[in-house]
């Protein structure tokens, strides 16, 4: 079913929505989540809570990229229910996305009292001024998660590439917080 | 603000910008040197079997075809041995800031300069900001390859980002853009 004809379908309040929405993307969104919880149980619970979600927020809301929305929702329901503390002993890979991300901040006084919403505009301000590659590669790795090697691989670069494009882009952003964070 | 925080916080990116992100696909490899020579070789081989299928006049003819394979088969390893040498040579070229740090070329941070005069190579330029002691230095910016950067003027400020070159008062640039750039 098309993605208009599913929001149709919520518009309508027609509970189907939610079975086509899960024939759609279910398996998509249980992918995302387990890539941030590692446990399959966890992950259908923040996919079953994104559909919930979902259905009290269409309507008012009507995307234009509806699995973007959801994708949205799912990402932000999961990394709440990370337990960060656990996830230092187990994750090695997201601490050090963590870890890479942090060395983008200049100063971390200043951008304390920034929402995540805020912050979620001044970052797609950011990548909206970059080359299409570099915006992909970054949104790979920090949003998808993805590893060096996976986005390699997808978009038929080398590894190597990969990571300069990452270590430039994070430069930048730690220009372009700075100077965002000099006008707050 | 920590990296978790801002990790989380990519959550709320534009759907736009997600969309184009959501279908990793395939580059199509038309730049692969070994990709273009076997594709040429292919040509090549192509034509001397038609020629010799043709029926037309082969006296000679068939002689010619096998140095003419020959040839092709030579360049076609000349191309693939290239390509591997290219291959070989990608993640140095490539200059990836792990390795360049472990060579001993620093990454340096956006750093603004103005251009005194663009040469041949490159552009010379007057340091401006206050970043790892070259506040006032003049150096030469050599551009990375494939940059374009036929629009920088001498006499106008920009900002540049760098990897200090191993001689001293070069930086090689990857990026430049004019210093009153508006977001």
């Amino acid at each position: 079913m098309e993605d208009s004809a599913i929001i149709k379908l919520y518009w309508d309040r027609d509970e189907t929505a939610i079975r086509e929405t899960e024939n759609a993307y279910g398996e998509r969104l249980r992918g995302l989540s387990r890539h941030i919880l590692d446990s399959r149980e966890d992950a259908r619970e923040c996919v079953n809570d994104t559909y919930l979600k979902t259905w009290e927020t269409i309507p008012p809301q009507k995307p234009n990229f509806f699995y973007s929305f959801l994708s949205k929702i799912c990402r932000y329901i999961s990394f709440g229910r990370l337990d960060w503390n656990n996830a230092a002993k187990r994750r090695a890979d997201l601490v050090s996305l963590t870890e890479e991300l942090e060395r983008c901040i200049p100063d971390r006084r200043v951008q304390d009292q920034v929402e995540a919403k805020e912050l979620g505009r001044i970052i797609s301000a950011f990548l909206a001024t970059l080359p299409r590659d570099s915006r992909l590669i970054f949104l790979r790795r920090y949003w998808h998660l993805d590893t060096t090697e996976e986005i390699a691989k997808n978009y038929g670069f080398s590894v190597s590439k990969v990571k300069t494009q990452l270590h430039r882009t994070r430069a930048k952003l730690y220009t372009y917080l700075e100077q965002e964070g000099i006008r707050l | 603000m920590n990296g978790k925080e801002l990790l989380e916080a990519m959550s709320f990116i534009d759907e736009e910008l997600l969309a184009e992100a959501e279908a990793p696909r395939r580059r199509i490899a038309w730049r692969s040197w070994g990709t273009l020579a076997a594709c040429l070789c292919i040509i090549v081989l192509g034509t001397i079997s038609f020629r010799l299928l043709s029926g037309s006049p082969t006296e000679g003819l068939a002689d010619q075809a096998v140095p003419e394979a020959a040839l092709a088969a030579g360049a076609m390893q000349d191309s693939i041995t290239a390509s591997q040498e290219h291959a070989e040579e990608e993640p140095q070229e490539a200059g990836t800031p792990e390795l360049a740090d472990e060579a001993g070329a620093e990454v340096l941070p956006a750093t603004q300069v103005r251009i005194i005069e663009v040469t041949e190579d490159g552009l010379i330029a007057l340091i401006l900001t206050e970043a790892r002691d070259l506040q006032g230095l003049t150096v030469t910016l050599i551009p990375e390859e494939g940059m374009d950067i036929s629009g920088v003027e001498a006499g106008k400020e920009y900002t540049v980002w760098a990897t200090a070159s191993e001689e001293d008062g070069i930086l090689r640039i990857w990026d430049i853009q004019p210093a009153d750039q508006e977001d």
